[in-house]
């Protein structure tokens, strides 16, 4: 009931009834125009014809007299005829004609009327038919009724009465149902949207639009629909997932903050010195805050902020900065560093955010590659012409079924578990490289020099500079 | 030397109050940005902590309010907000150095320490000297005790942001952003060990260390 209600409050329904009413109207004239030209017609035809016959009559009374209008009364009255006469004395009395007797009802004037009468059939019955006609009143009293049988064309014009209406009928059933159809077909797919929109609100991020790829307005919008939703729940899921990881990889560093903190407490009673202990929760903390602003700070990359300021620039000069900074580092830590590029390419980057991507990925190198290894940051022109910026190590490398997994914020593998580490490394090169437009893929090195392990190739490849 | 902080934070303006006065500056505190720009009118500050989003006034419109009537106090800009245009915006303002939250307050002190010494030598200089170590800017030269030292040109710009701040304490932050220009942390501890290869070369084979390493903190280096 309500819902039949809601129906009839549609904008839709609505315009769909003010569509069939004119529709009914533009029908209707229609109609009213085909009876005036069908029966319509027919009844003037009919009536003109009644009115040249009584001239006739008149005029052969007056040229003739009474014999000579009896004769062509007898004449015309002979053979089947849809003409109809009746000469009469000024008493009534039948001279002549193809009718048995005036109708009762004619009027005084001599205006046209309808009458019936008996009409004989072959097998010497009568059947009622359908005339009209008028009197005609002659000098001396004599009268004559001329007529005409009307039956076939009453019958015709039943008829065409009949389609009118039937056709009418149909029409408007016709359009309502269409309307009906159509409004409510147009109803149920905004009904549909309606129906995703209060999904979505109540929670349920995964909820589409229906499409029906027609390209028309609503499918346009279903599908601009779709979009936003999939980079809301995109946005929602990255902070979301953010949010839990957080809350995972948060707890324990902050329970051993906590214990720390607690164990040097109870130090502290005992009169023992907790600065050591002190600088370790510290240290803790600080880490934490690390921790903290890099889960921030790839949530915005991800979000895409920042994504205008890129600009046209020569990597070269990037390449040259962090080989000085790290060759220092990588030596220190017994690897032999390495640095080359190539002139001439222009990449659309942030010096800032692309010097602290490589930065994690050499972070990375150093940190996992043994002693005795090697490194090397690399600029060059890839095979398809783009700028492509890698860095290599021969060290333990990653498994090739790990590659992806490693991309996403805290996973750590087993085998890194030991080494220092928020596991939010490759989570914010992977976020810079989709701010850059570029592609982050991990792959095996050229082996290592202990012959057990592949090495890493980690890289970067931009899309071209306009 | 006095330091007026603007902060409308009570718990964190009492914990930098406390610290700068611990380290034997005079701080004042003003909580909203209103108040901290009359106290800043006066003029007796030598350097200014001011925190972005204050009430009554935006912590840079005080700075843009007093740029504008020629006040050229330092300004140590505070902000919880951490990107880079946010960084620029604060410069740009009028602020002469950018801290984030949360910060460590070792680089609070380094960083306002070396905002007021920035103010004084004035004249561009052409020569640096700390004790026995001087610094040719022109020539590119350096000699400790008359004896030429060979450096890199990051070692020099290294050496030579220390000497300007000799005395005070860097942080390994302020070295990364002002000699490298990089506003991040590098996992590893790079500054160390270009500060240890530096140390190599001015240092070591000398009887008396300048370069020293502050627990926590960074670097000073000393006559």
């Amino acid at each position: 009931m309500t819902q039949r209600r809601a129906f009839l409050r549609t904008t839709t329904f609505r315009i769909t009834l003010l569509a069939a009413g004119l529709f009914a109207v533009f029908v209707s004239i229609i109609l009213a125009y085909v009876y005036s030209a069908t029966a319509g017609a027919m009844a003037r035809q009919d009536s003109r014809a009644i009115e040249t016959q009584a001239e006739d009559m008149v005029r052969a009374y007056r040229r003739s007299g009474l014999n000579g209008l009896n004769r062509i009364v007898v004449e015309r009255s002979v053979g089947a005829s849809e003409d109809l006469y009746l000469l009469t004395r000024p008493n009534g009395q039948r001279i002549s004609g193809n009718l048995s007797a005036l109708p009762e009802d004619r009027p005084d004037d001599d205006s046209q009327f309808g009458f019936t009468y008996q009409y004989p059939t072959e097998d010497d019955e009568t059947v009622e038919r359908r005339a009209k006609g008028r009197m005609v009143r002659l000098l001396g009293g004599y009268q004559i009724l001329v007529g005409r049988d009307v039956e076939e064309n009453a019958r015709y014009v039943r008829r065409v009465t009949d389609a009118i209406w039937t056709g009418s009928a149909l029409v408007l059933a016709f359009g309502v149902l269409l309307g009906g159809f159509v409004s409510r077909r147009f109803a149920q797919r905004l009904d549909d949207l309606n129906t995703v929109a209060r999904e979505v609100t109540a929670g349920n991020l995964t909820a589409r639009a229906p499409r029906n790829h027609s390209g028309d307005e609503l499918d346009e919008l279903s599908a601009n629909l779709n979009e936003m939703l999939d980079r809301i729940e995109r946005l929602t899921t990255g902070l979301r997932h953010a949010g839990d990881s957080i809350a995972h990889d948060l707890r324990s560093p902050l329970t051993r903050l906590r214990n720390r903190m607690e164990d040097s407490l109870r130090e502290a009673e005992r009169g023992a010195d907790c600065q050591e202990a002190l600088q370790q929760a510290l240290d803790d903390a600080d880490g934490l805050l690390n921790t903290f602003a890099s889960v921030l700070k790839i949530a915005r990359l991800e979000a895409g902020e920042r994504r205008e300021q890129l600009s046209i620039i020569d990597p070269q000069q990037i390449i040259e900065d962090l080989a000085e900074l790290y060759e220092p580092v990588a030596e220190d830590s017994g690897l032999s560093f390495t640095s080359d590029m190539e002139e001439g390419l222009t990449i659309r980057a942030d010096r800032g955010l692309l010097s602290q991507a490589l930065a994690n990925l050499l972070d990375n190198a150093i940190k996992y590659a043994p002693e005795g290894e090697a490194i090397a940051l690399r600029l060059r022109k890839a095979s398809d012409g783009r700028a492509e910026i890698s860095v290599t190590d021969t060290g333990p490398g990653i498994p090739a079924d790990a590659r992806e997994r490693v991309k996403k914020r805290f996973v750590r593998l087993d085998e890194s578990r030991s080494a220092q580490g928020s596991g939010l490394g490759l989570s914010l090169v992977q976020a810079v490289a989709d701010i850059h437009g570029a592609e982050f893929t991990l792959e095996d090195g050229p082996g290592s020099s202990t012959l057990e392990a592949p090495g890493l190739r980690a890289v970067l490849t931009f899309p071209r500079a306009r | 030397m006095r330091i007026l902080v603007i902060e409308d934070d009570h718990v964190a303006a009492s914990y930098v109050l406390k610290g700068l006065g611990e380290s034997g500056h005079i701080a004042d505190h003003a909580p909203d940005g209103e108040t901290g720009l009359n106290m800043a009118r006066d003029g007796r500050y030598d350097v200014l902590v001011v925190d972005r989003m204050l009430p009554a006034m935006d912590g840079l419109k005080v700075i843009e309010t007093l740029r504008m009537e020629g006040d050229q106090t330092p300004v140590l800009v505070l902000s919880a907000l951490s990107e880079i245009d946010q960084r620029v915006e604060g410069l740009r303002a009028g602020g002469d150095d950018y801290l984030t939250k949360p910060y460590a307050f070792a680089e609070l002190l380094a960083r306002v320490e070396a905002l007021v010494r920035r103010r004084d030598p004035g004249a561009v200089q052409t020569r640096l000297q700390v004790g026995d170590l001087e610094m040719d800017l022109l020539a590119r030269t350096v000699t400790r005790g008359g004896e030429e030292i060979l450096l890199q040109p990051r070692e020099f710009r290294l050496l030579e942001f220390l000497m300007k701040h000799a005395g005070q304490v860097v942080t390994r932050t302020m070295l990364l952003e002002k000699v490298w220009d990089y506003h991040f942390d590098p996992q590893t501890n790079v500054i160390d060990v270009h500060v240890s290869r530096l140390r190599g070369k001015i240092d070591k084979p000398y009887d008396r260390s300048m370069l020293h390493t502050v627990r926590g903190a960074g670097y000073r280096l000393q006559a």
